[in-house]
């Protein structure tokens, strides 16, 4: 095959992979954002504390037990933040349930501090390592790995959200708080599930860049909840799919900017995207609702 | 008496917005409260669904008190509101809503059978069953807003202003709508300002200012008061 072609179908593997990284960490992520209708500045701390978590149990335990556990007790801490940080302040003017979570997100990060310490650590490479190659294309199984985990989470997801009691009382309290509890929905027991739903998995993709690139460092945690705010707004708030696809394309749009510019356009490359789209159409491109000045 | 009201008072902040207010529906009636802008309707019925902490007084529904309870325990002892400029799910599906309506029930087979009634008696519904609320016109989610309530099955039915913003063909259609709900078995306490609508359906009204009752009266005594006249129907 043509060496551009097989330069070109490379970078795209590459960044369909790292797309759905992003939309993994997103997904969770997008619907604690409706719920709020503002960053969640614990998010991003918190699937990296989860993915910490994760990397000392796998000393200790068998490797799906040690992320099961991670991604469980991430969403046990994102029910606590919800109950101590955000419940508390849900009726405050916008600004204070911003400033209580990233309290959390300093708690989070100190306790991580403390038990890692402040360099990057060595991630085992959980994901296949080897290729098939086809024509001189180079198909890194863990590519696929990684594309078919999100595909998974993201279908199955979008399934629970339609088709499933808990799933449309969801959508409901993510349009109106108040008239979901005229619907008789107990509001406040299924919020926490949602914040549960955003830290479990939030792990999963924790653990699926950390494997990917061998490396957990606390950097992730912000980086995260950029990139995971990014892909919420580029895909449309309110779905799903919308944080899957803008997951996506961030991705590929990275990856190309420093597969053919360089590297340094690499996070210019993102979020011109977004202000691209976003000047196209304002509520992101399979957004339900519009998103609001932050 | 199905729902009672005594002595209720509310505040927002250092604003009262409800004086010592005393209102009540016996099963099978429709009862009205009229009042302008402001007067204080949408608190006396976000009081009654929980959402609203009154100061003191009593709310109880079948004869036992619904004060302290949380909304969703409201709705599931019998009681649903219609809200204030209809509040459809905008960006989920006509069936959708009507399932949210649902939501306290667990009787699949019939809530299915309840959606196809209710499209038969709103054809609209039907028609737009797979479409999103949020692009029907204001009467339409009207109709989708009365339907969904009912879905609930409830007792009694709380209407925050079911005429708001709408055209007066749409208004006839709704208040007709109100009083089939009623024959069915279901009470109705309705808030407006459009009083003469609401007096005209209605068995009993009170009349609501500044978060005080002044008047409390048979609906056809109060279409025929002079005050009222002039202060509620223009004339
Ligand atoms: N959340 C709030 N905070 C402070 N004051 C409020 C709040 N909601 C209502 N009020 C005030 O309480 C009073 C009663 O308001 P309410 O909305 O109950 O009136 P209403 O009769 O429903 O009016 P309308 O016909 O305009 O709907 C008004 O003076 C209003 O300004
Ligand atoms: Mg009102």
């Amino acid at each position: 095959m043509n060496p551009d072609l097989i330069y070109f179908f490379q970078t795209l593997l590459n960044g369909l992979a790292v797309g759905s990284m992003y939309s993994m960490i997103a997904v969770g992520y997008s619907m604690v954002y409706c719920l709020l209708n503002r960053v969640n500045f614990a998010h991003g701390d918190l699937y990296v504390f989860g993915t910490f978590i994760s990397f000392s149990m796998m000393q200790i335990f068998p490797i799906p037990a040690a992320i099961l556990f991670a991604c469980l007790l991430a969403g046990l801490i994102g029910m606590t933040i919800e109950r101590t940080v955000y419940r508390p302040v849900r009726d405050a003017f916008r600004l204070v349930p911003m400033i209580s979570a990233l309290g959390a997100a300093l708690v989070l990060r100190t306790i991580a501090q403390i038990v890692w310490g402040t360099e990057a650590l060595a991630f085992p490479s959980l994901l296949p390592g080897g290729y098939l190659e086809i024509a001189g294309l180079k198909l890194f199984y863990k590519n696929f790995v990684i594309i078919g985990i999100s595909l998974f989470i993201v279908i199955g997801l979008t399934c629970f959200m339609r088709y499933t009691k808990l799933g449309r009382a969801t959508q409901c309290i993510v349009e109106s708080l108040s008239t979901a509890s005229l619907m008789g929905i107990p509001i406040n027991r299924i919020i926490p599930l949602i914040y549960a739903l955003g830290g479990f998995f939030g792990v999963v993709g924790g653990v699926a860049y950390s494997s990917y690139y061998g490396v957990v460092s606390m950097d992730m945690g912000i980086w995260g909840t950029i990139k995971a705010w990014a892909a919420v707004i580029l895909g449309g708030v309110g779905t799903t799919y919308g944080a899957f696809i803008g997951g996506l394309i961030l991705g590929l749009a990275e990856t190309f900017a420093s597969g053919y510019l360089s590297s340094a356009y690499k996070e210019a490359v993102g979020y011109i995207v977004i202000i691209a789209i976003l000047m196209l159409k304002p509520t992101g491109l399979l957004g339900k609702k519009r998103i609001e000045k932050v | 008496m199905i729902l009672s009201v005594e002595n209720l008072w509310m505040y927002y902040g250092q604003v009262q917005a409800l004086h010592d207010v005393s209102v009540y529906a016996d099963e099978g009636e429709i009862v009205a409260v009229i009042g302008l802008n402001g007067a204080g309707k949408t608190t006396l019925l976000k009081t009654i669904m929980g959402q609203e902490k009154p100061a003191s007084g009593k709310i109880s529904f079948k004869g036992t008190s619904i004060l302290g309870k949380s909304t969703n325990d409201i709705v599931k002892e019998g009681i649903a509101l219609v809200p204030e400029g209809r509040q459809v799910f905008a960006t989920l599906s006509v069936y959708d809503n009507l399932m949210a309506g649902a939501y306290i029930r667990n009787d699949n087979k019939e809530i299915q059978q309840d959606i196809e009634k209710y499209c038969k008696r709103f054809p609209i519904l039907g028609e737009r069953l797979n479409q999103r609320a949020g692009y029907m016109s204001g009467g339409e989610q009207q109709m989708l807003a009365l339907a969904r309530a009912l879905m609930s099955r409830p007792k009694i039915m709380l209407l925050d202003e079911p005429s708001l913003g709408l055209a007066p063909v749409i208004i006839k259609e709704v208040y007709e709508i109100i009083e089939e709900i009623r024959k069915e078995g279901t009470t109705i306490f309705l808030v407006e300002q459009n009083a003469k609508r609401a007096l005209s359906v209605s068995d009993r009204a009170y009349i609501l200012v500044n978060g005080e009752i002044t008047m409390s009266e048979k609906s056809e005594t109060l279409l025929n008061n002079d005050a009222v006249r002039r202060a509620y129907l223009g004339v």
